[in-house]
């Protein structure tokens, strides 16, 4: 199996950010609709 | 617990241990016992790394976090995806590369044998109480609880695993964890169908989350700063990822599951899995015991949840007063439960507040009643919280699954345990045995060493969770001392693989100012256990390179 290259993992990288990003804002808004 | 849930509960504890045993390949090989020789496909090392995490302290513990507190607790894990992009791209390529079995023989290559010895000796101490401490808290609950003798529960929960993890090695340990993860999700996602299906007709999901909102049970985000509170986004974020970075990057027991892994990216992929589904995964688990809090608005719940104290309370000489306070708390429970379905009706924010003030009198009724546990029973700090959800499984979930939820909470720690005992022998036996005592001996002659230290290790720990209940105090300090070191042990790899001028002696000795630092800030000041992990990291980083000034040495490369 080829090993993926580093760019495919920077991307991953940067979607972490942007996944973690997005499930603090829900939880953020989660707090502020059920509050 | 009936028929079937005993047999749910000895098929899965067979289960585990015979096919983690027939998965095993290679295992007569040193390489093939403590790293499934490097062949280890990422789905199942994340798992591995997500289970190794996931112990029965967290299962039982969180719920009853949400229950008590809400989702505040889930920041905690803020930091950690953060951590696992800066681990990916720094330890996992050098620990790869470098083809160590331990995290701490990487540190002999880049330093010296003492800096390796030091390191990996911290580690065994901390990990072999850690350990105990892992089987004993839910031991204790579940005997309770249950009715099981303590002994019997230890033992329960301590032969199996060390059984599968000394004959099978890590590639046992690891296809277990597999599938302990899936019995642990399988068995918290029928107990959230159970808990919608359990409120009232009248009231929905939605309803039910909004009046657990209306006392604070939905916040999950704190925005204020404040180092001397435990959990608040910014702890979570920065304290979190120096906590996740230590304990991912510098703890042998998560370090060799990625080690396991095919290759460099293969042991990303595993990180990367829990950076996106560790925070979804302590949501939902939080939100159980959210959902409890809610189910308990509209059914009755037991005054106290520990079934043991309140037996001591209404059969002691406290037993008028506990009978009093039970008369009060029905009494209040039912106007909670008629505020709580006219708050869930309207949704007014009169109803709520109504609600809020009612819930209040039930908190006040239970903490007299708390009070009076700490007054018959002499234990200061006692608190409940932990019983919640295990009481609540065995008496409203239905039969079947109170087997398998008794089997995930036993998941919960055999997976968390095995991946200690295989690191703890790991590091045992490459560290110290093989390194320092019989240098040169066969392969079957380190296999069998590797069995005796995991056999060893394990019945130490078993010892340690039975009589961890009478160490009591000992055992918190044992874990204050613990947390002491994490962050100083990261700074450690970080002037290992960060810098190129710092060398042994600078190194030993900044790793020796960061763990005082830490005691000190731990003992004389309030600051938060989560930020200790950063001042650790720090102090070892910068002593490390201004001694590397005052210290000059030729520095070596991994």
């Amino acid at each position: 199996m080829r090993e993926r290259s580093s760019s495919t993992f920077n991307a991953n990288y940067a979607l972490v950010i942007l996944v973690e990003a997005a499930v603090i804002t829900a939880l953020w808004f989660l707090g502020r609709y059920f509050g | 617990m009936r028929a079937l849930d005993w047999a749910i509960v000895v098929a899965y504890l067979v289960w585990v241990i015979a096919d983690g045993i027939r998965r095993t390949k290679r295992a007569n090989e040193i390489e093939g016992y403590f790293l499934a020789n490097r062949s280890l496909p990422w789905w199942a090392v994340g798992l591995s790394v997500m289970a190794t995490q996931l112990s029965a302290i967290t299962l039982v513990g969180t719920t009853g976090q949400g229950y008590a507190d809400g989702l505040l607790f889930v920041q905690f894990y803020f930091g950690l995806p953060l951590a696992m992009i800066v681990l990916c791209l720094t330890v996992v390529p050098f620990f790869h590369r470098a083809k160590v079995y331990t995290a701490y023989e990487f540190l002999e290559r880049r330093f010296d044998p003492k800096t390796r010895s030091l390191t990996s000796f911290l580690f065994l101490v901390q990990r072999c109480l850690a350990c105990g401490v892992v089987i004993s808290a839910p031991a204790v609950i579940l005997s309770i609880v249950l009715g099981w003798s303590l002994t019997f529960t230890v033992l329960l929960i301590g032969v199996p695993t060390t059984l599968y993890t000394m004959v099978g090695g890590v590639q046992a340990v690891t296809w277990a964890d597999v599938k302990q993860m899936g019995v642990i999700v399988g068995g918290v996602l029928a107990t959230v169908v159970v808990l919608i299906m359990g409120l009232p007709d009248e009231v929905s999901v939605g309803a039910a989350l909004q009046t657990a909102g209306a006392v604070g049970r939905m916040q999950a985000v704190d925005f204020t700063f404040d180092v001397t509170r435990d959990f608040t986004f910014w702890s979570g974020l920065i304290g979190g990822m120096f906590l996740a970075m230590g304990y991912f990057g510098a703890d042998q027991s998560q370090v060799q599951r990625y080690l396991t892994a095919k290759s460099v990216n293969q042991a990303r992929s595993s990180l990367l899995m829990s950076a996106y589904v560790k925070i979804p995964l302590q949501v939902l688990i939080l939100l159980t015991g959210v959902l409890v809090f809610c189910f308990y608005l509209y059914t009755p719940p037991p005054m106290l949840f520990n079934p043991k104290h309140e037996r001591v309370l209404a059969e002691g000489p406290a037993a008028p007063q506990y009978q009093a306070l039970e008369g009060e708390f029905g009494a209040a429970f039912e106007r909670r439960r008629a505020a709580a379905l006219s708050a869930a009706a309207t949704e007014s924010e009169q109803d709520k507040a109504a609600f809020a003030a009612a819930d209040a009198d039930v908190k006040r009724i239970r903490d007299r009643a708390l009070m009076l546990v700490r007054e018959t029973t002499g234990d200061v700090d006692y608190s409940d919280v932990n019983y919640v959800f295990p009481t609540f499984v065995l008496t409203q979930l239905p039969m079947g699954l109170v087997g398998l939820m008794i089997a995930a909470i036993l998941a919960a720690v055999m997976s968390t345990v095995a991946a200690e005992l295989n690191s703890l022998s790991t590091a045992t036996i490459i560290d110290f045995y093989k390194r320092h005592f019989r240098k040169t001996e066969s392969e079957t002659h380190y296999l069998r060493a590797s069995w005796v230290a995991t056999a060893m290790w394990g019945t130490f720990a078993t010892i340690v969770a039975t009589y961890a209940t009478s160490l009591g105090a000992l055992i918190v300090v044992v874990n204050q001392i613990g947390s002491f070191f994490y962050g100083s042990l990261f700074g450690i790899f970080v002037l290992a693989m960060g810098t190129t001028r710092v060398g042994a002696n600078a190194a030993f000795i900044a790793l020796l100012t960061g763990m005082a630092t830490v005691a000190m800030v731990g003992f004389a000041t309030n600051v938060s256990w989560l930020w200790q992990n950063v001042v650790g990291t720090v102090v070892v980083v910068a002593a490390g390179v201004l001694l590397s000034y005052v210290l000059p040495e030729k520095a070596k490369s991994a």
